[in-house]
């Protein structure tokens, strides 16, 4: 994987970074850190396959997101699929007040 | 073992050892003394290969300590070594595999202070990987 690959991932999935012996992107959803993945300074080959693994995703999904076949909202559901992220809760409807418990004032 | 029995005869036969003598060039080089020469067997054997899996003791950082030995797999590509934790996901490279476990040492340091920090408001898969490091390596008090 070539730096700019990296960095247009990062660019479109929004991941935070910061630069210490390694430039460190994590990847958070709704206050939560979900992924976490980096690349070696400087403009040398990256390991690919390990950064992909590190994203959770497929060669096909990840080939995705360097070209822009993927979305935010597509990678959100491939981690929600995967159990990355939590599943959305279901929102129940709120229940019916019985009538014959109620009160009368 | 055939060469190992060749050796034991010629001891009995009190020759003298050949003189091993490593060469640049060359896995081994030998020299025999000129007298009393019978007969020997040499069997050079073709290098050994880089391991896949090493076991990883300590770490390339003074704060933490390793109390659980960490698996590490060894992969090349091209002039590069990667040596990854494959449980937790993660990796280190250089250009050698030394170099590459040390990275992989720092990335480890740097990890365990990042998920410390956050650990409040982990994703499952990074609250598993933090009680996976957390298992191997502990931070000097």
């Amino acid at each position: 994987m070539k730096v700019h690959e990296f960095e247009k991932i990062v660019n479109k999935l929004g991941l935070k970074v910061r630069n210490s012996g390694d430039r460190l992107a994590w990847f958070e959803y709704d206050g939560q850190t979900v992924v976490r993945t980096k690349r070696s300074h400087g403009n040398k080959e990256q390991p690919g396959n390990k950064i992909r693994q590190q994203l959770k995703v497929n060669e096909k999904q990840l080939a995705g997101l360097i070209n822009c076949k993927v979305s935010v909202t597509d990678y959100v559901d491939i981690l929600r699929s995967k159990g990355i992220i939590a599943p959305q809760p279901t929102q129940e409807p709120a229940p019916l007040p019985n009538p014959s418990k109620t009160k009368r004032v | 073992m055939a060469a190992m029995q060749q050796y034991l005869e010629n001891l009995y036969l009190e020759q003298p050892k050949p003189k091993f003598i490593p060469s640049p060039n060359s896995p081994q080089a030998v020299v025999f003394h000129e007298k009393n020469l019978q007969r020997i067997r040499v069997q050079l054997r073709a290098r050994e290969g880089r391991p896949k899996h090493i076991l990883l003791g300590t770490i390339n950082h003074c704060d933490f300590r390793v109390v659980k030995p960490i698996p590490v797999h060894l992969d090349v590509r091209g002039n590069t070594v990667i040596a990854s934790w494959r449980k937790i996901d993660e990796f280190g490279t250089g250009a050698s595999s030394s170099l590459a476990c040390d990275d992989l040492g720092h990335t480890i340091a740097e990890l365990y202070l990042s998920l410390k920090a956050d650990e409040p408001r982990l994703g499952p898969d990074l609250a598993r990987v933090w009680g996976e490091l957390k298992e191997h390596v502990m931070q000097r008090p």
